[in-house]
C-alpha cells in the first residue's frame, strides 16, 4: 500500500502545529528532567495475570516457576501490555479564546499544549490516541492511532482555533465523546468548564461508567481567577452572553467569592465523579500542571 | 416661605451633571472580554442586593448635599408671626406703667395683667443675643432688670404679683431711666416699647425723647369698660370728739370724673362693722361729707375704712384707711411700791386719779405692783415710774437698764419703801443722782433748777409746797430741775444711753409732802413723763406709695412686724439695727400697715406706730390722653396684644444639613472603601488557587 501522504498543511496551521509541538516538547521534557529514572527498564513491573504461552510469545517471559509446579508453559502478562487508548478532548468553545493579545497564551492554546504534552507521552508509550474538539457539541474527531506520524495530525486538530463565539454545552458534547470512544482507557479532557447548566458535567459519569480513566484539566487564565481589573469597563461576554458595565473595584471581591465557589463546585463534582481534576491555570508553567495531573508514572508508565 | 435669590435655584440643574457625566463616561467606557462574565453577573447581582440601600444612600446624600447648597445659596426664609419687631436682634427698653390706673380691668384680667403679658410676649420674640432692661413708671421710676442679654431673667421679673402698686405715674423718668439703659446697648437696632394706659395724668408732654436713633413705640392698654367714669376720696381725716368721750368724727372730700352715678353711699367700717353711713350727692363732681361714729374696742387694730359704694372704673381708690387714735399718746407703766387697794393710803392715789383726768390722747397708763414688773413686757411702753418701790430685783434691774438704755424712760419716786443703799447698789448708772439718805426737816416750795425745762416755769404753786421729808441726793452729773430751798435736788434729770432717768426726791403722795394736793401735781407729773419719753417715729398723716418709712424700734422690743394690707408681713430684728431705726420700703398697696412689736414673751400690737399709705389723688383722674408723639420718629401706637410679620433665615439651617449630608456621604464612602479593603485583602491571601 503506498504511504499516504499528509495533505499539504496550510501555512498558518504549520506554524501553529509546529509551536504547538515546541510546546508540547518543551512540556514533555520538563516533566521528564524533574524525575527520577524508573528502576524499572523496559517491560512494566505491573504483573496483571498469566496467559498460556502461544508460539511466538518470547521465551523469557515463561514463567518457569508455574511450569516447575504445573508442568505448564505460561507466561506472564504485564500492565504495559494492555493495548491503552487515550482520548484527548479540546474545549474548543469561545470562552477558551480569551487571552489578551500581548500577554501569554490563550486558554484554548494553553489547553492544545497540555493535551499535545499528553499525546506526545502516550505515543511514546505505545498508547493509541484519539482526539477531538467540541463546544456545543462533538465537532471534530481524529481516530486512536498508535503510529509516531499520527502526532502530527493531532497536533493540527489540537491548534485550530476556537470559533469565534461558539458557546459551550457540555452535557451534549461530552455524550457524544462517550459515544465516541468505545474502546475503554483515558480520556483527558481540557476545558474551562464555563457552561452553569445542572447536566453539565453528566457525561463524565458517562465516560466513567464505560470504564473511562478520566483526567479534568480545568484551565483558566489568570485574569479570571485573579480579576485585575481597576477601572470601569463594559464587560464583553466571549459566547454571546450580555454585557455588563461595572466598576471592577466595587465588584472584586464578589466576583473573587464566585470564583471560588465555582472552583470549589467544580472539583467536587468530579472528585464525586471519580475524576481526576486539576487546576491549570494559564500563567502557570504547563509541565508543572501536567505533572500534577499525570502524577508520577508507575512501571515506566505515565498514564 | 420665600427666597431672597430665587435664580440660586438654577444651581439645582447642576444636579442633573453627574448623571451625564455618568452616561458620558459610560459610552466611553473601554470594552474588556471575559470568558467568566456569568461570575461577573452573579457578584453584581449580589453586590446590587447588598448596596442598593447605600447607593440609594449615597444617591440621595449628593443629591440633597446639592439641593440644600442650591436652596441656601438662593436665602430661603419663612415668615412667621412675631409678638413684635422684625425677628432681629435689638437692643430693647420695655417701660411698664405699674401705676394705680393700671389696676382697671382690662379683656383679661387687669390693665397690668395685659401690660405684663405683653411685656413677657415680646421678650420671647426677641432672637437670642438680643438685650433688654425693663423699667417700671410707678412712682417713684424704678429700673426692675438692668440691660441684660439673659431673657430669662427679664421673663422672671416680668410678673404681675411683682409688679403691682398703687402708687402714681412718672412716665418721665422712666423714659429717661429707660434711655440711660439703651445709651451704652451693644446693638446698633435700639428700640423702647412703652406700655401704658396713657391717661392724662401720665402726663407724656412732660418726656425728654430719645434723639440718639432709638425707636419708640407705644401700646395703649384700654379698659373694658373705657366709658366708666371714676370716684376717689380726694383726702379724709379722723378726730376725736373733743365733746364726747370715745367718738370720732370722719372728714372727707370725694371727687369724680367722667360718667357716673348722682349720688353714693359712703360707710365708716372696721373689721367688717360698718360704723357710720352717709349718702352724698356729686356737685360739680365733688362731695363732702362727715361722719360720726363711737370709737370701738380697737384691740391692736387702729384703723378703719371709709368706703365708697359705687361701681366705677377703678375700685381700689374707692376706699382709704383712716386712723382712729392718735398714735402719738404716751404709754407709762407705773410700778406701785406700796399698794392698797380701795384705801387712802395707796400710793398711786393721787397719782392715778391726776392722770385719769388727762387727755387719753396725750397719755395712757398701766399700773403693776412691783412684783409684776419682772414679768411684763415693756415693749409697749415709754416711760416706767418706780413709785416708792423697792429696789427691783437684780433681773428686773437688768430688764429697766436695758430699757432705759434703748431710749425707754424712768422715774424713780421717794417714798418710805425706797431704800438708798439698795437702789444705788441695784440700779447705780440708772439713778439720775445718787441718794444718800432720808431726812426730816420741813422745806417749803420747790424752786426751779438750773435745767428746769421750759414749761415747768408755767407750773403753779410751785413755791408753796411743803415738804416734811426728802431724800438727800448728791447732783453729780443730772440735770436739776427742781430744788429745795435748800438748794438740795429735788428732781434731777439724766441721760442714760438713748434713754433718760429722773429721781424725785419727794413721794407722789402724801407721805412726804403735800405736792399732790396741788394744782400744779397733774402738770408737774405730765411734764416729767413727756420729758422721760422718746416718742417713736410716727406718721399720722398718710405717706405716698413706694415711698420708704422710718420706723423705730421700740425699747425693749427685739423684734419689729409690720403687715402690709394684703397681709404680707416684714420683719425687722433689733440686733441687726443697732440704732433701732428701720426703713421699710414696702409700701407698694394703699392701706393701713400695722405694727407689732415683740420682745422674749410676746408679739404684741403696737398701734400707735401704725401708718396709711394712700394714692396720690391724681392717678384717680382717669381721663384718657393721647399717645404721645415722640422726635424720633413717627410713633407706632398698636393696640397691645398684635401681631407682626417677620422674615426668619434659613440659610445657616440648610448649610449645616449640606454639611451633614456631605458628612454622610464620606462616611458611606468610607465604610464601602474600609469593607472594600478588608475583601481585597482576604482575596489576595487566597490568591495561591
Amino acid at each position: 500500500m503506498p504511504r499516504q501522504r499528509s495533505p499539504r498543511l496550510d501555512p498558518d496551521v504549520a506554524r501553529r502545529v509546529a509551536h504547538l509541538r515546541l510546546r508540547a516538547e518543551h512540556t514533555v521534557a520538563g516533566i521528564l528532567s524533574g524525575m527520577h529514572k524508573s528502576p524499572h527498564r523496559g517491560a512494566s513491573a505491573v504483573f496483571v495475570e498469566h496467559r498460556d504461552y502461544r508460539p511466538g510469545d518470547d521465551p523469557r517471559r515463561i514463567d518457569w516457576r508455574v511450569y516447575a509446579r504445573n508442568d505448564r508453559h505460561v507466561i506472564k502478562h504485564f500492565e504495559q501490555e494492555t493495548q491503552l487508548c487515550a482520548t484527548l478532548v479540546l474545549d474548543r468553545s469561545g470562552s477558551m479564546s480569551y487571552g489578551p493579545e500581548h500577554r501569554g497564551q490563550s486558554k484554548a492554546e494553553y489547553a492544545a499544549t497540555l493535551l499535545a504534552a499528553t499525546a506526545l507521552i502516550l505515543l511514546k508509550q505505545g498508547d493509541a490516541v484519539a482526539a477531538c474538539a467540541i463546544d456545543g457539541s462533538l465537532r471534530q474527531q481524529i481516530p486512536a492511532r498508535r503510529r509516531p506520524g499520527h502526532l502530527q495530525d493531532l497536533l493540527v486538530l489540537l491548534s485550530k482555533p476556537a470559533p469565534e463565539g461558539a458557546p459551550t454545552k457540555l452535557s451534549v458534547a461530552l455524550r457524544e465523546v462517550a459515544e465516541m470512544a468505545r474502546t475503554r482507557g483515558v480520556v483527558v479532557f481540557a476545558s474551562d468548564l464555563l457552561d452553569f447548566e445542572d447536566a453539565a458535567l453528566e457525561g463524565l459519569s458517562l465516560l466513567r461508567a464505560r470504564g473511562h480513566d478520566v483526567i479534568v484539566l480545568h484551565v483558566l487564565h489568570g485574569d479570571e481567577v485573579t480579576f485585575p481589573f481597576g477601572d470601569p469597563v463594559q464587560f464583553e461576554g466571549l459566547e454571546q452572553e450580555p454585557g455588563l458595565t461595572t466598576d471592577p473595584s466595587r465588584l472584586r471581591a464578589d466576583y473573587l467569592a464566585q470564583m471560588r465557589r465555582f472552583l470549589d463546585t467544580s472539583r467536587v463534582q468530579c472528585s464525586a465523579r471519580g475524576v481526576r481534576y486539576t487546576l491549570a491555570r494559564t500563567d502557570h508553567p504547563p509541565e508543572r500542571v501536567l505533572a500534577r495531573a499525570l502524577g508520577r508514572p508507575r512501571g515506566g508508565r505515565w498514564v | 416661605m420665600g427666597l431672597e435669590t430665587p435664580l440660586a435655584l438654577m444651581g439645582l440643574a447642576a444636579m442633573a451633571i453627574p448623571f451625564l457625566i455618568h452616561r458620558m463616561r459610560q459610552r466611553e467606557l473601554p470594552r474588556q472580554p471575559l470568558p467568566s462574565i456569568a461570575l461577573l453577573r452573579l457578584a453584581h447581582q449580589s453586590q446590587r442586593r447588598k448596596r442598593r440601600l447605600s447607593d440609594l444612600a449615597l444617591l440621595a446624600s449628593r443629591l440633597s448635599l446639592l439641593a440644600l447648597a442650591c436652596v441656601a445659596v438662593g436665602g430661603p426664609f419663612v415668615l412667621r408671626h412675631v409678638a413684635w419687631g422684625q425677628g432681629e436682634v435689638v437692643s430693647l427698653a420695655l417701660v411698664l406703667d405699674n401705676s394705680l390706673s393700671m389696676q382697671r380691668p382690662g379683656s383679661d384680667g387687669s390693665l397690668l395683667d395685659g401690660a405684663v403679658a405683653r411685656a413677657r410676649a415680646v421678650v420671647r420674640s426677641l432672637p437670642e443675643g438680643s438685650q433688654v432692661a425693663l423699667v417700671a413708671a410707678a412712682q417713684p421710676a424704678r429700673i426692675v432688670v438692668g440691660r441684660t442679654s439673659n431673657l430669662a431673667l427679664a421673663l422672671d421679673a416680668l410678673s404681675p404679683e411683682r409688679l403691682v402698686t398703687h402708687a402714681g405715674t412718672d412716665l418721665p423718668r422712666a423714659v429717661e431711666m429707660a434711655r440711660r439703659q439703651l445709651a451704652s446697648a451693644r446693638h446698633g437696632d435700639r428700640r423702647m416699647l412703652i406700655l401704658s394706659d396713657f391717661a392724662k395724668h401720665t402726663r407724656p408732654e412732660r418726656i425728654a425723647w430719645p434723639g440718639d436713633g432709638t425707636t419708640v413705640e407705644f401700646e395703649r392698654l384700654r379698659p373694658m369698660a373705657s366709658d366708666l367714669g371714676n370716684l376717689w376720696v380726694e383726702d379724709a381725716r379722723a378726730a376725736e370728739d373733743p365733746s364726747v368721750p370715745n367718738r370720732v368724727s370722719v372728714a372727707f372730700e370725694v371727687r369724680g370724673q367722667g360718667r357716673l352715678a348722682a349720688s353714693f353711699d359712703a360707710l365708716l367700717m372696721y373689721e367688717e362693722r360698718t360704723l357710720a353711713k352717709a349718702h352724698l350727692t356729686l356737685v360739680h363732681s365733688r362731695a363732702k361729707g362727715i361722719l360720726h361714729a363711737s370709737l370701738p374696742e380697737m384691740g391692736g387694730n387702729p384703723a378703719a375704712q371709709l368706703v365708697l359704694d359705687v361701681d366705677d372704673a377703678l375700685a381700689q381708690d374707692n376706699q382709704r384707711a383712716i386712723l382712729l387714735r392718735d398714735s402719738q399718746a404716751l404709754q407709762v407703766t407705773i410700778i406701785n411700791g406700796d399698794p392698797r387697794p380701795n384705801s387712802p393710803d395707796d400710793e398711786l392715789r393721787f397719782l392715778a386719779r391726776a392722770l385719769a383726768s388727762a387727755d387719753p390722747g396725750l397719755l395712757s397708763y398701766r399700773i403693776l405692783d412691783a412684783p409684776a414688773l419682772a414679768a411684763h413686757s415693756l415693749a409697749a411702753t415709754d416711760v416706767v415710774v418706780l413709785a416708792n418701790a423697792p429696789a427691783p430685783l437684780l433681773e428686773t434691774a437688768r430688764q429697766l437698764e436695758r430699757f432705759v438704755r434703748r431710749g425707754g424712760g424712768l422715774l424713780v419716786t421717794a417714798g418710805p419703801n425706797f431704800e438708798p443703799a439698795r437702789y444705788q447698789e441695784r440700779l447705780p448708772d440708772l439713778l439720775a443722782a445718787r441718794p444718800v439718805q432720808i431726812a426730816g426737816g420741813a422745806q417749803r416750795g420747790l424752786r426751779l433748777g438750773s435745767h428746769a425745762p421750759p414749761r415747768f416755769r408755767d407750773l403753779s404753786g410751785l413755791a408753796r409746797i411743803e415738804t416734811h421729808r426728802r431724800l438727800v441726793l448728791e447732783d453729780q452729773d443730772g440735770e436739776t430741775a427742781l430744788s429745795f430751798p435748800d438748794r438740795s435736788p429735788a428732781l434731777v434729770f439724766s441721760n442714760v444711753g438713748r434713754g433718760r432717768v429722773a429721781l424725785l426726791a419727794t413721794s407722789i403722795d402724801d407721805d412726804w409732802t403735800d405736792l399732790p394736793y396741788r394744782p400744779g401735781f397733774l402738770p408737774l407729773m405730765l411734764e416729767v413723763l413727756r420729758s422721760l419719753a422718746r416718742l417713736p417715729m410716727v406718721h399720722s398723716r398718710p405717706v405716698s406709695p413706694q415711698s420708704s418709712v422710718e420706723l423705730t424700734i421700740p425699747p425693749g422690743a427685739n423684734l419689729l412686724e409690720i403687715t402690709a394690707p394684703d397681709g404680707s408681713k416684714t420683719e425687722f430684728r433689733a440686733q441687726e439695727h443697732p440704732d433701732d431705726r428701720v426703713g421699710f420700703t414696702g409700701t407698694r398697696l394703699a392701706g393701713a400697715y400695722r405694727i407689732r412689736s415683740a420682745d422674749n414673751t410676746a408679739l404684741r400690737a403696737w398701734p400707735r406706730a401704725a401708718f396709711v399709705v394712700a394714692p396720690p389723688p391724681a392717678e384717680s383722674d382717669l381721663t384718657p390722653g393721647d399717645v404721645p408723639v415722640s422726635d424720633s420718629g413717627p410713633a407706632r401706637s398698636a393696640s397691645a396684644g398684635s401681631q407682626q410679620v417677620a422674615r426668619r433665615p434659613l440659610a445657616s439651617m440648610l448649610f449645616l444639613l449640606a454639611g451633614l449630608a456631605a458628612a454622610l456621604e464620606g462616611w458611606l464612602r468610607l465604610g464601602h472603601a474600609n469593607a472594600l479593603s478588608r475583601k481585597v485583602s482576604r482575596a489576595a491571601a487566597e490568591r495561591a488557587l
